[in-house]
């Protein structure tokens, strides 16, 4: 039994990527709900199951607010920034097997604001579940000075580089490309912001290999998806995007990166060959790639966990536009987190959906039929979808 | 609440976690000034993070087990720009992942060494500094080959 191609996405929402939103984190959360909700066509009372992000908000505050008055799906993954793409696989078992009909899946947090306390603004007791790395980080990482994902991700980052040779200019790609999709999307922050090799090469050393402009962007925002069966999917407005495959996969030990035995296997080394086995296809056949990018050397570990290339070679990979629209594989063309706003790769998610209903404006790769998805988080968990349109 | 407010202007205090369970059973092994690791009773094998059960065999039984802090450089990682207040004045700094020769690995902090002497494979000394009764914050040091016998 399987539940690839069972189930899709058919709505999608997202609100503004802001630094500094006046909304709570629950409004912002709330309003991309109802935005996913009505896109796909239905009305908060279809929804039977919420997978809200790790902390925030509950479920029950959600189906509270909106109006959904018999919930029969919950459930919460704890898997930091790979938390929304590992979710998709979960409202995907919960529809198929018959649990739930409709599951929205949402993710909002106040990732500029939590940081950055203005005056007259509240701050709000409402925060991110850090549970599964707890523990580490607070015992071993933070009395050194060592707080944030910047920090801990260069404890295997360095080694990557020290590796493979990788030089800044080959992770600026990245930074540049993403920049240049930005351009494209209404709704990124950096819009017409234009960033030139020089600016990257530049910008000052924040932590291990990485520079600023290699770091994401701290974001006020919110984003949700609503998922039902294929069957169903067929009477709503939009055209399917198809949950081919999907999985979720962790590091050994995942709480604690020091003592890997293979400090450079990430979560996504594990997950990715089984999502692609079951979607029934390979990597080599996908029209475009949204790859959960928190930082640049992350996405370049994160390709050769896919299995577009040997381990090493992301470096280049990446080069001769391989990785912009008009190339073989076009990348965050939202302008991700690097460049539209840190959602959690939710944004990433909306992106697939937008290009696999060919809705995706001048960003559009023009007859996409199949989309990967990564997602990736805490200390290098990760996630991945395999989307396709429905035929 | 009998916390006491630091002086205006002073420097911010440099974290000093409250510990618990496990990890406050290894730092109170540590304080007493010789560094103590996990070990197996079932298979001999010693690991870090503290782990109530071993990863290799199973076991639940396991000791704390003096040694020497002998070990070598593993990796390391530059901060130039920390969120961390009580560090900001020392950036940029190197934290150093130290490999026991027992085969766990730590972070440690950096004292006299650069990131430009830095290098994998370096012999090094962790020692460890009480914080009170629960917790031990680790430095990192050169080991001068002249002296190795």
């Amino acid at each position: 039994m399987t539940m690839s191609g069972t189930t899709a996405i058919v709505g999608i929402g997202e609100t503004e990527y802001l630094r500094g939103a006046e909304p709570s984190v629950p409004e912002l959360i709330l309003g991309a709900s109802m935005q996913a909700i009505s896109d796909a066509g239905l009305t908060p009372s279809d929804i039977d199951g919420v997978i809200p992000p790790p902390g925030f908000i509950s479920t029950e505050e959600i189906a509270a607010h909106l109006g959904m008055p018999d919930i029969h799906y919950s459930i919460t993954v704890h898997m930091g920034g790979a938390s929304p793409t590992a979710a998709l696989q979960s409202a995907a078992m919960a529809i198929s097997n018959g649990l739930a009909d409709a599951v929205l899946v949402t993710l909002g947090w106040n990732g500029y604001s939590a940081m950055r306390p203005r005056p007259g603004v509240e701050r709000t007791r409402r925060r991110l579940d850090l549970g599964p790395v707890l523990e580490s980080s607070r015992n071993f990482y933070a009395p050194y000075g060592v707080r944030t994902a910047a920090q801990w991700y260069s404890l295997y980052l360095q080694h990557y580089v020290d590796r493979y040779g990788v030089q800044p200019e080959d992770a600026a790609e990245i930074a540049l490309a993403c920049r240049s999709h930005a351009h494209l999307n209404a709704k990124a922050q950096m819009r017409g912001r234009e960033m030139t090799l020089e600016d990257y090469l530049a910008s000052p050393p924040i932590a291990g290999p990485l520079r600023k402009l290699d770091c994401c962007l701290e974001t006020d925002c919110a984003a949700a998806v609503v998922m039902t069966s294929l069957e169903r999917a067929r009477d709503l407005p939009h055209v399917p995007v198809v949950y081919l495959g999907g999985a979720e996969g962790h590091p050994y030990p995942a709480d604690e990166i020091t003592n890997r035995p293979e400090l450079l296997r990430l979560g996504l080394h594990s997950a990715a060959p089984r999502a692609f086995a079951m979607a029934g296809a390979s990597p080599t056949d996908v029209d475009f790639l949204q790859i959960y990018d928190c930082f640049t050397y992350v996405v370049m570990m994160e390709i050769e966990a896919l299995g577009l290339c040997e381990p090493g070679g992301a470096k280049d990979f990446v080069k001769d536009g391989n990785i912009r629209l008009g190339g073989r594989y076009p990348m965050n063309t939202h302008g991700g987190l690097l460049s539209q706003g840190h959602c959690w790769g939710l944004n990433h998610v909306v992106e697939a959906t937008r290009q696999l209903r060919h809705d995706a404006g001048r960003a559009q790769v023009d007859g996409c039929q199949l989309g990967v998805v990564t997602g990736y988080g805490d200390l290098g968990d990760g996630s991945i979808a395999v989307l396709g349109r429905d035929r | 609440m009998s916390e006491t407010k630091p002086d205006a202007g002073a420097a911010p205090r440099k974290y000093v976690p409250e510990t618990e369970g496990l990890n406050r059973l290894f730092f109170q092994a540590c304080a007493g000034g010789v560094l103590h690791l996990q070990r197996c009773d079932g298979c001999g094998v010693y690991r870090h993070p503290p782990r109530y059960y071993c990863p290799q065999c199973f076991s639940a039984a396991w000791s704390w087990q003096p040694v020497s802090g002998a070990g070598k450089v593993a990796s390391w990682v530059t901060t130039h720009f920390t969120v961390d207040r009580a560090w900001a004045e020392e950036a940029p700094y190197t934290t150093v992942v130290v490999e026991l020769d027992e085969g766990p690995r730590l972070l440690a902090a950096t004292r006299g060494l650069t990131e430009a002497s830095l290098e994998a494979g370096l012999r090094v000394q962790l020692t460890g500094e009480a914080k009170g009764e629960d917790f031990v914050f680790f430095w990192v040091d050169r080991v001068d080959s002249r002296q190795l016998s």
